[in-house]
């Protein structure tokens, strides 16, 4: 899976960096002081590497847990985001890690037990109140699991925390490592979703959806609670007609009591990302068209925005309660 | 494109034959060589020479996009003479950091790095080689290429067993690298492959060639009209395209431009999702040759 694997000088030693190297016996092995040595320097080529990105084991320095923006939140009383992993097996043509990073290497922080021990601190240091923990933001939270051993680390945390929700945010059908637990109910396991058309064109190494799907309602048969991340929309011809069926297809296939929580959110991104995405990929119909920015964000225009949003909200709303329901809009559109 | 930056004649030759390379010039003691589908720079011996000629070749020749390959003799400790490794770190004995070029296709070569030596040394290591050019190289070269772009190629000439004494055998170091042509081939055909970017067509030339004909663009503008103009010629067909020749004729610059912009939202919310043809619901592929499932 990986020819090449960089580990950092502090994490050589680490169990978890140990077991990785005998699984990739193969791989070419290099050594390095810091991972910013080669994560981060300017000329690099997202485009290219992301045909075969190698592996960088590091340890996670400084903060590890982060608070979100305040729009992000699942209606726990504080919300939090961590990144055991910077970039994703999958190649989403919108997503915002192509634009974010300089390098499509992948970084596997192996030092799980100090991102669990912050958790710990940031949910002992208020009990009374519930967190929420966002674990996929700077990556898949499945997709890389039988690479990473996430889950294996971070059920059992949870389980021992009730006060503290995990949200696994994925496109990955790898639900196994929860299949072979007992459910228990502070973790969420949220799936991006779009329409066929669109995972087809843009979500590059995805899963199919319907084998997205499939994964969702086996998590659901075996109780465990799932959430839905309609985000972003993509505006197309005939989008609305389109999103309103295959919402319409996804509440259908769900148990509406195994639902946890609903996002919605339309395509979206810093106006230095999308140059970023768009010098990337010159020749990708996404970035062309139908497009405006607006205090510094690269967004659809106002009134696309407003009906496709709208149109899903509305949809959304006859299959869901609003109580589970987490819109992501802009406070321009004031929806 | 491919840039060779070789530091010896000997090493260069091979090379210049292979691609049947001719005499273009040069920059102080660094002398070019150019053919149809590569360049080369004869550098000479040290890290600022082969910097210093990597640099002017980049500068004679601006071209994005292109790989830039160096390619020399190494010492290594025990790795038999003749073997060949492509470099995954870049040190130096007089410069402070570390490069790590990014190889994200497979190489015909195992990966190692170098440290680059300000003077010849016998003091061999095992896990890296020595070279006297990659760490000048590369620092110049990535002003030219990404680091997937920016690789050292070196072949062992000298080792423990067989010490460099300072001569060179240029006879014997022509036939080292000559031995490495076919592998150096292989991996050219491959970077060229996977990082090749469609050049702009003519219909696009020519477009922007009428439009600054009819309008005075400003800077601003002119920038304007060549992104539109790059992204209608990646969504439209040429029949579509062919009909756009009249927009100029009939509007004001403002609104020319304008035209474009919503000739390009119109078709890139048709392209932008590949949709199943309804009307054959069987596989088929859209407008931009993709396939789409029903």
């Amino acid at each position: 899976m990986f020819d090449r694997i960089y580990i950092e000088e502090a994490v050589r030693e680490h169990p978890r960096t140990q077991t990785l190297l005998e699984r990739y016996p193969k791989a070419e092995r290099i050594e390095c002081t810091r991972y910013g040595e080669i994560f981060n320097p300017k000329r690099q080529n997202f485009r290219l590497q992301k045909q075969n990105p190698a592996l960088i084991l590091a340890e996670k320095r400084g903060t590890r847990v982060l608070p979100t923006p305040p729009e992000y939140g699942l209606g726990a009383d504080r919300h939090f985001y961590f990144s055991h992993m910077l970039n994703c097996l999958y190649d989403c043509r919108y997503c915002f890690l192509q634009g974010m990073y300089q390098s499509a290497n992948y970084i596997l922080f192996v030092n799980f037990e100090d991102f669990q021990a912050e958790i710990r601190d940031t949910v002992e240091s208020d009990p009374n109140k519930s967190c929420f923990f966002f674990s996929g933001y700077d990556c898949d939270s499945l997709a890389m699991d039988r690479v990473t051993g996430f889950t294996d680390a971070f059920l059992p945390f949870f389980e021992k925390h009730p006060n503290a929700w995990l949200e696994l945010r994925t496109k990955s059908v790898n639900v196994s490592p929860l299949l072979k637990r007992a459910p228990f109910p502070n973790v969420v396991t949220a799936f991006s979703l779009n329409p066929e058309p669109v995972a087809n064109s843009l979500e590059h190494k995805a899963p199919p959806v319907k084998a997205r799907l499939a994964a969702l309602k086996k998590l659901t048969d075996a109780g465990w609670k799932i959430g839905l991340r309609f985000d972003p929309l993509i505006y197309f011809e005939n989008c609305v007609e389109v999103y309103e069926a295959f919402l319409d297809q996804v509440f259908a296939s769900i148990p509406a009591d195994s639902i946890h929580s609903i996002t919605l959110g339309t395509f979206r991104s810093p106006k230095a990302v999308f140059k970023k995405m768009e010098t990337l990929y010159p020749e990708e119909p996404l970035f062309m068209g139908n497009l405006e920015l607006k205090d510094g964000m690269v967004g659809y225009q106002e009134q696309i925005e407003r009906e496709l949003f709208e149109r899903a909200r509305e949809r959304i709303l006859q299959h869901a309660d609003a109580s589970q329901f987490f819109p992501c809009q802009s406070e321009a559109l004031g929806l | 494109m491919v840039h060779y930056v070789i530091a010896l004649p000997c090493e260069a030759q091979p090379i210049i034959q292979h691609y049947a390379l001719k005499p273009c010039g040069g920059h102080g003691r660094a002398r070019f060589f150019e053919g149809e589908n590569a360049r080369l720079v004869v550098t000479g011996i040290s890290s600022l020479q082969s910097a210093i000629a990597t640099t002017a070749l980049g500068n004679r020749f601006p071209e994005s996009g292109s790989l830039w390959l160096n390619v020399g003799i190494c010492g290594h400790a025990d790795a038999a003479i003749g073997k060949a490794f492509i470099a995954n770190r870049i040190a130096s004995d007089n410069s402070r950091g570390t490069f790590y070029p990014q190889l994200p296709w497979s190489s015909p070569w195992s990966g190692i790095g170098i440290k680059t030596l300000s003077v010849p040394s016998t003091r061999y290591e095992a896990d890296q080689v020595f070279d006297m050019e990659g760490f000048g190289f590369y620092t110049a070269a990535l002003v030219f290429g990404s680091s997937e772009l920016v690789q050292c190629v070196k072949i062992v000439s000298d080792n423990a067993a067989q010490p460099a004494d300072g001569d060179f055998d240029n006879a014997a170091i022509s036939n080292l690298v000559a031995a490495q042509i076919p592998s150096i081939e292989t991996f050219v055909e491959t970077v060229e492959k996977s990082s090749g970017k469609p050049d702009a067509s003519e219909w696009a030339s020519e477009f922007k060639r009428m439009a600054k004909s009819r309008y005075s663009f400003t800077e601003t503008e002119s920038h304007q009209l060549a992104s539109r103009v790059r992204q209608l010629d990646a969504l439209l067909e040429s029949d579509e395209k062919a009909v756009l020749g009249g927009l100029s004729s009939r509007t004001s610059k403002k609104e020319f431009l304008k035209e474009l912009q919503c000739l390009i939202d119109r078709h890139s919310a048709l392209n932008v999702c590949d949709q199943p043809d309804e009307e054959n619901a069987q596989i088929s592929t859209n407008r931009k040759g993709r396939a789409v499932y029903p």
